[in-house]
């Protein structure tokens, strides 16, 4: 399963892939485990949590930095699926979308964005790759986009990241969750909607947007609040406040991203798996099946023989590829790619 | 308290610095700049403190002057003549009094990294043995005696609290300060010390500059101001004077109680079993004080209390500039507010209704 994950910088990306395992250590025994599969993500993550450790933030990925994970999700002691997770600078990230949101939009709304860089280069065209094959997309968002700021570009430009996230075409068949970071921080908003993510998320979003419509309920994105891990206050040298990690450091609340892992690798294993003979057939009756089934088989056969005209009503035109994707040298995978049951998750809801 | 008090500083903090943003209105950034203040001068403070207040060893230091009577009101509050006393500056290095069974002296040394103990039969031993280590400057210099605990059945400590006598600004040489500066002092009440006890001389309406200083480079742990001498024998209107000089001292030493006292009078009225006498003293006030912070709940009791009195004042101030600026009530960060409200909820019934 490949797992991208989009945010602005500062959102809590890299935190929150570093905190995941750890949470599956503090709060999880040997039922659900996430490993690192290499060396280099192992290393990666103590990196980060080493930094965690000692009470201060890991320091931000940097621009034109992109790090792949790869994980061993173990369920009751067995692998059950492999983890490739995408971490990116979230500078990178917040070109690259409002570009891709670019393409959709009206004049007018094109005009608001004029300041917005352009992405470009290889790097970019690697990420939109990356993203585009990912099977689930996870955007972090932090409310201070919103609640921190009264410069209108900035709150203009996190909507539009949102936006670009909630409506790109390409990426509307894929697993989308939208995780609200730092909630212990806005604890006490959440609780006045209900502990309703997507409510609260949409009545602090500016309201002259039309963002606010993509967040209804029936686009099939999942809407989850999360704290990567445990802060405390403390004053810093210049007498403002300072959340940073406590001591000791331990994960914070990542539970609704873990029961979103569970259901995204349980759909997977669904998918995968080939349907298993579930009842002995009385003697008999297989060989009568089989004869059956081969005269199906013939009948079928000669249908699609029998010479008749191709009426231009049936012909089938190929998706057509809205941007052509460089693979780095590698051939295109031609296997068919697991397709998750998006319906499952529509329905689903945060306890 | 803690979620609470850490609410309050991010509430103040988020909706200064929106209200900074707004560069057009002056009014705006005053109000701003008014937040800042306030948070700095007035709950900051009381945020550093609360970090210690669930300490297991928490310890009051009496600060003050060379002279001013530290080590006599120390032995007032404690009610055992454990102090020495002289007439030359007494106390050369901290000394901290602790709760337990029998009396003993604990002396450490960084020099040979070592702690000696001198158990005591009375506390006249107790003072004796101090006398030996304390007015022994060499020693204090030299880093031959870095640390002094004494240990013994003293009623004021017997809930957990510890109680420092410290060196009065100019004595103070502990190991590697052999200049006369208060930087040692002022390490070791930062890096000790939870709540401090500043002591002034009455006998006088002036105060020198150094002690101004020395207040200042402490004053996030300072609470109460203890006034030593200042109660006459002489008829007369002592409240008067009292509130006198409570006026004159006041805005130097912004937000601390003041309590006058007359160490001498309640060691002789305690002696001598003269009940008016130890009554006039006034020292049952301070005692009362001590034991405030007996407990974690009591000091998190006090605590809540200057939360809620920072909180009314924030409102009184408020009002003219909120008035200025056209607005009726305090633009809050809607997230912060809501987070604040949610602790006061949680921790503090009686701050909800002020809010």
């Amino acid at each position: 399963v490949k797992i991208f994950v989009i945010g602005a910088e500062g959102a809590g990306k890299t935190v929150f892939i570093a905190m995941l395992s750890r949470y599956l250590v503090e709060h999880h025994g040997d039922d659900l485990m996430l490993e690192p599969a290499t060396f280099e993500t192992s290393q990666y993550i103590a990196d980060i949590q080493s930094a965690l450790e000692q009470g201060d933030w890991p320091p931000s990925t940097r621009m034109g930095q992109s790090v792949v994970l790869k994980w061993k999700l173990i369920v009751d002691g067995t692998c059950d699926h492999t983890l490739l997770m995408y971490d990116a600078a979230g500078q990178d990230l917040r070109t690259l979308m409002l570009s891709e949101a670019l393409e959709d939009l009206s004049e007018e709304e094109r005009t608001a964005l004029s300041n917005s860089e352009s992405v470009g280069g290889d790097h970019a065209t690697a990420l939109r790759q990356k993203i585009n094959e990912s099977d689930v997309l996870v955007y972090l968002l932090d409310l201070e986009a919103f609640l921190g700021t009264s410069d209108s570009r900035v709150r203009k430009e996190h909507c539009w990241l949102l936006k670009a996230f909630l409506t790109h075409p390409l990426w509307r068949d894929k697993q989308r969750l939208v995780l609200m970071t730092k909630m212990d921080k806005y604890e006490a908003l959440l609780a006045r909607t209900g502990n309703d993510v997507r409510r609260c998320i949409q009545e602090h979003l500016p309201k002259h947007y039309a963002v606010r419509h993509c967040l209804n309920p029936q686009n099939g994105v999942t809407f989850a609040a999360v704290s990567s891990v445990a802060t405390h206050t403390i004053i810093g040298a210049d007498e403002t406040p300072l959340r940073l990690p406590s001591r000791p450091f331990r994960a914070g609340d990542l539970s609704a991203s873990v029961e979103f892992l569970r259901r995204i690798t349980a759909a997977s294993t669904s998918a995968l798996s080939v349907p298993a003979k579930t009842t002995a057939s009385p003697p008999g009756t297989e060989s009568a099946g089989c004869l059956v089934l081969l005269l199906l088989l013939i009948a079928a056969l000669g249908w699609m023989l029998w010479p008749r005209p191709i009426s231009p009503s049936t012909r089938v035109s190929l998706p057509s590829v809205k941007r052509s994707v460089t693979l780095d040298g590698a051939k295109q995978v031609t296997s068919p790619r697991w397709k998750p049951n998006a319906s499952i998750y529509d329905k689903w809801v945060l306890p | 308290v803690d979620a609470l008090l850490s609410s309050l500083v991010h509430l103040l903090h988020d909706t200064e610095a929106s209200l900074a943003q707004d560069t057009v209105s002056v009014k705006s950034s005053r109000l701003s700049t008014f937040l800042r203040d306030f948070r700095m001068k007035r709950i900051t403070p009381l945020f550093r403190r609360c970090r210690n207040l669930s300490k297991s060893r928490y310890t009051i230091s009496l600060v003050g002057l060379t002279n001013v009577g530290k080590s006599t009101l120390a032995q007032a509050l404690l009610e055992h003549p454990v102090a020495p006393r002289r007439n030359s500056p007494a106390t050369s290095i901290p000394v901290e009094y602790e709760h337990g069974g029998e009396w003993c002296v604990t002396v450490h040394s960084s020099m040979t990294q070592s702690i000696i103990s001198h158990p005591a039969s009375s506390p006249t031993e107790v003072s004796s043995v101090l006398g030996r280590y304390i007015f022994d400057e060499k020693a204090v210099g030299e880093g031959r005696v870095t640390r002094v605990v004494v240990c013994g059945p003293m009623g004021l400590l017997d809930e957990g609290v510890v109680f420092a006598d410290t060196p009065g600004f100019g004595s103070a040489r502990p190991q590697g300060c052999h200049n006369q500066d208060n930087e040692c002092l002022v390490r070791y009440i930062n890096e000790n010390v939870d709540e401090v006890v500043f002591c002034l001389g009455g006998d006088s309406l002036s105060l020198l500059p150094e002690e101004k200083t020395f207040f200042e480079s402490i004053q996030p742990l300072c609470s109460t101001i203890v006034v030593t001498k200042a109660l006459a024998d002489e008829p007369g209107d002592i409240e008067g004077s009292l509130e006198k000089y409570k006026r004159t001292f006041q805005h130097v030493f912004p937000l601390c109680d003041f309590m006058f006292v007359e160490a001498k009078w309640a060691i002789h009225g305690g002696a001598k079993s003269d009940p008016s006498r130890y009554e006039a003293s006034r020292i049952a006030a301070v005692r009362d004080f001590i034991r405030e912070r007996g407990t974690v709940e009591r000091r998190r009791h006090s605590l809540r209390s200057q939360v809620a009195r920072a909180w009314t004042d924030l409102g009184e101030l408020s009002t003219p500039l909120l008035r200025d600026a056209g607005m009726q009530v305090m633009p809050w960060r809607s997230d912060s507010w809501a987070e604040f409200q949610r602790c006061c909820e949680a921790n503090l019934a009686g701050i909800v209704e002020l809010l």
